[in-house]
């Protein structure tokens, strides 16, 4: 993870677009400016980015399952739970499934787990459009040469 | 006289009842001069329509929170029941789950967009239903 460029995901464990699942695995880091304030004596990761952590898992299933040919966007969090405390240094698994694949939205589920326990989990709702600008499809491009994303997923 | 085969499915599909007395319910008309007056199928429209519109108007009720009785299908989704966008997908997932379609809320939004439809026709409920139901019978005729 990169908490300052919201690079929360680390790579791609497993992509299988005939189920539309993804897993994948993040290390939350040893030190943070985040955890100087969240919280002095007791770091912990924020909710926010545990949610976030879900919602760029779901993000790469849905831009690999749109073929790389438009950009969700995070629209709706329901029954997100934070089921306990993530440390610095805690590596998390995340993985998320479809759903629903609606006209422009899609639903997912996903859950972050460490050592095989569930942390939290959350059913997010995501717009999708055309990626608005080139420099965002390049950008996304190079995250997932990063991340290992699985490109022999894709359809020709 | 018994209900047709048509009939009865559109019954089964809509979950609803046949009027007591059957076909017979239904103000001086049997099924076959109904079916002959082309009345039948108006018949059996209004009666998929109106259960459509319970299911729908039920699914804006839960979901924006809005009173039942408030909503008619004369309403306006967006100008009379102030739903917005993002409240609009909640229900488009509701009815896509309800009905076993797939709305197709982008192209209607370029249609609009395009100045080539009008909000009212997709957003007004009576006019929702009818499109709905448009999508159930394409989706059931290419089963």
């Amino acid at each position: 993870m990169q908490l300052e460029y919201f690079q929360l995901i680390d790579r791609i464990l497993d992509l299988k677009m005939d189920e539309k699942t993804i897993t994948v695995e993040a290390q939350v880091p040893q030190h943070s400016t985040i955890f100087e304030g969240h919280f002095p004596g007791h770091p912990i990761m924020p909710g926010v980015l545990l949610i976030e952590s879900m919602a760029q898992t779901s993000g790469w299933l849905l831009i690999a399952l749109m073929n790389f040919e438009r950009m969700p966007f995070l629209a709706a969090v329901k029954e997100a739970k934070m089921r306990g405390f993530v440390t610095p240094g805690e590596v998390l698994t995340i993985e998320a499934g479809i759903v629903h694949e609606g006209s422009g939205y899609a639903i997912t589920e996903a859950k972050v787990r460490v050592d095989g326990k569930l942390r939290c989990n959350a059913t997010l709702t995501f717009s999708h459009v055309p990626f608005p600008h080139p420099d965002l499809r390049e950008h996304m491009d190079a995250m997932a040469k990063r991340i290992g994303f699985p490109q022999q997923a894709l359809l020709p | 006289m018994p209900a047709s085969i048509e009939l009865k499915a559109a019954l089964r599909y809509t979950g609803t009842r046949l009027p007591a007395g059957g076909t017979k319910g239904i103000p001086g008309h049997d099924a076959r001069t109904l079916r002959r007056s082309g009345l039948y199928l108006q018949y059996i429209k209004g009666l998929v329509m109106s259960s459509t519109f319970d299911q729908v108007a039920t699914i804006i009720a839960e979901t924006c929170d809005i009173p039942r009785d408030t909503i008619t299908p004369e309403s306006h989704a967006i100008d009379d029941l102030g739903i917005d966008s993002l409240d609009f997908l909640d229900i488009a997932f509701a009815i896509d789950k309800a009905f076993g379609i797939k709305l197709p809320l982008e192209k209607w939004t370029q249609e609009v967009n395009d100045g080539k439809a009008t909000t009212e026709q997709y957003f007004v409920l009576k006019n929702l239903c009818a499109r709905i139901d448009e999508l159930v019978a394409a989706k059931t005729a290419s089963a």
